[in-house]
């Protein structure tokens, strides 16, 4: 039996200390957000945030993520990174977009004003469907919204002309 | 603009059936509610709710739900399809909400590829598909809308307008809401005009994607979230040399894992049944599998080049085109296969009981999914319900379905509701991969330097080849798709010859994002580009006077050569342009290299896909397909030993990455003729303008993919 802090709740989970937590989230505990794609760390779909740092679940055991507050992509709720991801039109499937966010949120909580290249450090999640550009622009949006929240721009900005 | 979809009220009410009546589903945390459809919108339905056809129903308050046959993959069709039915209907986009229709005749469309109606996302033709068949449908329900008012008021209907979701009379106003009960019991009129372009009012704007919202809080249900009550899971381990099957295995420490249930050799493939996913997977890993490797051994990457090469001059029938040895240039190209590698892992979720079949699964082919379920579980059709979910990524791998025939068979066997999930590793070694190709060009050059002869030898096996009998592959050059893109060329050169030969390997292949054009697209634009050199010419003004008869190819790119600018300084460039599915892109690409690395560092596309239905949605699938290409231009490829994927997980399959893919500007093309493709037409472009600039910054030119290691000294 593992007891985990979950968005803020105390859970208890009866499973093997191998586990990963990837799959405690989402077979014990029922939330899906968090995405099953590699299973080796590679793509950045699983990543919740652990003690606040971006981890990815799908290779972290259960028996270590015993006593630290773990968030997932439930736990944020109206964040301004999650704004502008709707105002950018960035998801494509979507698949991948819990973990870009989160990994996003994790960013900008330890590099406020990120530089062109943090964001190339620092986000390192896979988009198959290639939606790179708009996910920096989603960041760029975010940071702009929280600087300057009455100045955020209403409408999206998209890239090239309309017709 | 005549054709009429014969809808009835009837077959909403049959087609409603498998979602809304058959399951109330609790209990479970986090269980999907699957007791009604899962719908995508911001408007809530109250009151009475009635439909009024096959696609659509209102309630009290106004509130339009629109039912779509096909399938959202990230290409936003849950957003422009119900955009061509409420701009007939006359309604807010607010009042409109979307969810995903059955599997049923009633929701299939046109197509361009197929023959007859199909239920089936892919080929770039879902706009193009349902575009007459969704309009009609929203003025033959705005006509029923308005006869019901005009009952009610006992005035000549042409006396009625429609505005927003209400049918008006002089100072009179009724709601759809309002009207849609005695709607729904008039027949259906036919012969219903439909707008001409210059009256949209929703058409060609930019409203947010419905399914957008779900995407980044977590909520989106794909086929991998789906929980049913009672249900167990399943993994499948299949026999890693294709064309090879399961000899025997050991499956003694494969049980002892907790929550095991049951693992069995299933037509050859290997099941392993357990109480969670994770379980499953860790005993599947544990089963000491012997494989037979059949038809798979000795096929290897030399072996499968050695065959397309000695294929190449097998495809000759005549020389229409100058001898190999009057041509003045020559070069062969070849790509590799490739993965799809959506980043959801293949899953289905079956329930069977004594009287119906339900499958919870992201398909490109919901009605072939039915018509198979039926034909595995032993029941009638009609008693198959598919709900398609979310796709997490398709490109073409979502359209076949063994995922979901294991996943009957498993359910069969262990009698309960079964999700069966692949691995990362199950998904690189199983797919239908886009086939590897060879393709030998030569060109002969005329004093001023254009091309008066261009022979195009291609070699590669068919994606048709398990669809369709060998004999009617061999039979005419038509069946043969490889060539889309290098027949029917743009460019204005007298003598032109597009040889193909088919070769027969054990290797699985299908369409992927683009299909023929993520290999033709480089192969011609960067012989072409070859050609230029070669005459000592400007690959840009080089296309300009090869385009004389081709307005569309040279109008976009013209604009995007024209958007584009100066080379920036440090900076290299390269142009390609390439029709595909009915859409027209040019693209310009300016890289850095950094060493012996490529950066691509802005990517300037122009697109004329004809009317546009929501432009900022071109935008972004001309962006992700053209990013897309590069990844796979840069790092794409299997290779092969004993008929088996070697690659089995992103670390060897690498993709391209945010800080390698290019800011990317999309510029439209005006235009009234009738919509084409855009899913896929982003992608063959930038494979080649890539190829191109890194020429023109090294020197060298790449003729094989993935470009890999080759820029290493």
């Amino acid at each position: 039996m593992f007891e985990l802090s979950i968005n803020g709740e105390t859970v208890q989970v009866d499973v093997e200390g191998d586990t990963p937590l990837l799959w405690v989230i989402r077979e014990q505990l029922g939330m899906t957000g968090t995405k099953f794609a590699c299973g080796i760390g590679m793509c950045g779909a699983c990543t919740v945030h652990f003690g606040g740092v971006a981890v990815r679940s799908c290779v972290l055991p259960v028996a270590g993520a015993v006593g630290i507050p773990i968030t997932t992509i439930e736990g944020l709720v109206d964040h301004p990174v999650q704004r502008a991801w709707i105002e950018e039109q960035v998801p494509q499937c979507g698949y991948c977009q819990s973990g870009q966010v989160m990994a996003a949120v994790a960013m900008l909580a330890q590099k406020p004003n990120p530089s062109d290249a943090d964001i190339d450090m620092m986000m390192s999640n896979l988009c198959r469907c290639a939606t790179y550009d708009r996910i920096r622009a989603g960041i760029k949006r975010a940071v702009a919204a929280v600087a300057a929240p009455d100045q955020a721009v209403e409408e999206p900005a998209t890239t090239g002309d309309d017709q | 603009m005549s054709t009429m979809h014969n809808v009835t009220r009837r077959d909403f009410l049959v087609g409603t059936g498998g979602l809304v009546l058959g399951f109330t589903l609790s209990g479970l945390a986090g269980a999907v509610p699957f007791g009604e459809a899962i719908t995508y919108g911001e408007a809530t339905e109250e009151g009475a709710v009635n439909s009024i056809n096959a696609w659509l129903r209102i309630a009290s308050n106004g509130v339009v739900t629109i039912r779509m046959g096909a399938s959202e993959m990230g290409q936003g069709v849950f957003t422009s399809l119900p955009m061509l039915l409420a701009e007939e209907l006359d309604v807010a986009w607010d009042d409109v909400r979307v969810e995903a229709a059955p599997a049923g005749r009633e929701y299939r469309r046109e197509s361009v590829a197929f023959p007859g109606k199909v239920q089936l996302t892919g080929g770039s033709e879902s706009v193009r598909g349902y575009w007459t068949i969704l309009r009609t449908a929203g003025a033959t329900a705005r006509a029923m809308l308005i006869q019901a008012a005009a009952d009610r008021w006992g005035v000549n209907p042409l006396s009625c307008t429609t505005l927003a979701g209400s049918v008006r009379n002089g100072t009179r106003s009724l709601t759809y809401g309002a009207l849609a009960a005695e709607a729904g019991k008039l027949s259906t009129p036919s012969g219903v005009r439909l707008k001409d372009p210059s009256e949209w009012k929703l058409l060609g704007t930019s409203p947010p994607r419905v399914d957008v919202p779900s995407k980044v809080d977590g909520s989106g249900i794909f086929g991998i979230d789906v929980q049913v009550p009672g249900m167990v899971n399943a993994t499948v381990r299949a026999c890693p040399h294709y064309g090879g099957t399961l000899r025997s295995f050991d499956d003694t420490a494969a049980r002892k894992v907790p929550g095991v249930i049951d693992i069995f050799d299933m037509d050859g493939v290997l099941a392993v049944v357990a109480d969670t996913f994770w379980h499953a997977k860790k005993a599947a890993g544990l089963v000491d599998v012997q494989w037979d490797m059949g038809e798979g051994e000795g096929v290897d990457d030399a072996s499968i080049r050695q065959v397309l090469l000695t294929a190449l001059d097998e495809g000759k029938k005549r020389y229409g085109v100058g001898k190999p040895a009057d041509m003045d240039i020559e070069a062969l190209f070849e790509v590799p296969y490739l993965a799809h590698a959506p980043l959801e892992p293949l899953n289905a979720t079956v329930s069977i009981t004594e009287d119906r079949v339900d499958v919870w699964v992201g398909t490109q082919a919901q009605a072939r999914a039915k018509r198979r379920v039926a034909k595995l579980a032993g029941v009638p059709a009609s008693r198959v319900f598919v709900h398609t979910t979310l796709l997490g990524g398709g490109f073409g791998r979502r359209g076949f379905d063994p995922f979901i025939d294991y996943t009957v068979k498993i359910a069969r066997r262990v009698g309960k509701p079964v999700k069966c999930l692949w691995t990362r590793e199950e998904m690189f070694t199983h797919g239908f991969h886009r086939p590897a190709t060879m393709c030998r060009q030569r060109g002969k050059l005329g004093p001023d330097g254009m091309p008066t002869d261009w022979h195009v030898q291609m070699s590669a096996q068919s994606i048709l080849q398990t669809l369709i009998p060998p004999m009617f592959l061999e039979a005419s050059f038509a069946t043969a798709t490889a060539h889309e893109g290098m027949s029917h060329s743009p460019y204005a050169v007298a003598r032109q010859q597009v040889d193909y030969k088919r070769v027969v390997l054990p290797i699985p292949v299908g369409w992927w994002r683009s299909v023929h054009g993520s290999h033709n697209g480089f192969f011609r634009e960067c012989f072409l580009d070859e050609l230029a050199e070669k005459a000592g010419q400007d690959p840009i003004e080089y296309r300009r006077k090869l385009l004389v008869n081709s307005p569309r190819d040279l109008g976009v790119l013209n604009l995007a050569v024209e958007k584009a600018g100066p080379v920036p300084e440090g900076m290299h460039r390269g142009v390609a342009v390439f029709e595909s599915f009915g859409g027209y892109v040019a693209q310009v690409i300016d890289i850095e290299m950094d060493g012996d690395e490529v950066l691509p560092r802005r990517l300037v596309a122009a697109v004329d896909c004809g009317l546009v239905v929501h432009p900022d949605n071109v935008k972004a699938q001309i962006m992700g397909g053209a990013t897309m290409g590069l990844s796979s231009a840069l790092y794409g490829k299997l290779s092969l030993v004993d008929g088996a994927v070697q690659q089995t997980n992103f670390h060897q399959y690498p993709l391209l990455d945010i800080r390698q893919a290019p800011s990317v500007e999309v510029y439209i093309v005006p235009s009234t003729e009738p919509p084409g493709g855009v899913g896929e037409v982003g992608l063959p472009p930038a494979v080649a303008a890539l190829c191109n600039a890194i020429a023109a910054a090294t020197g060298k030119r790449i003729r094989t993919l993935p470009i890999g290691d080759q820029l290493k000294a």
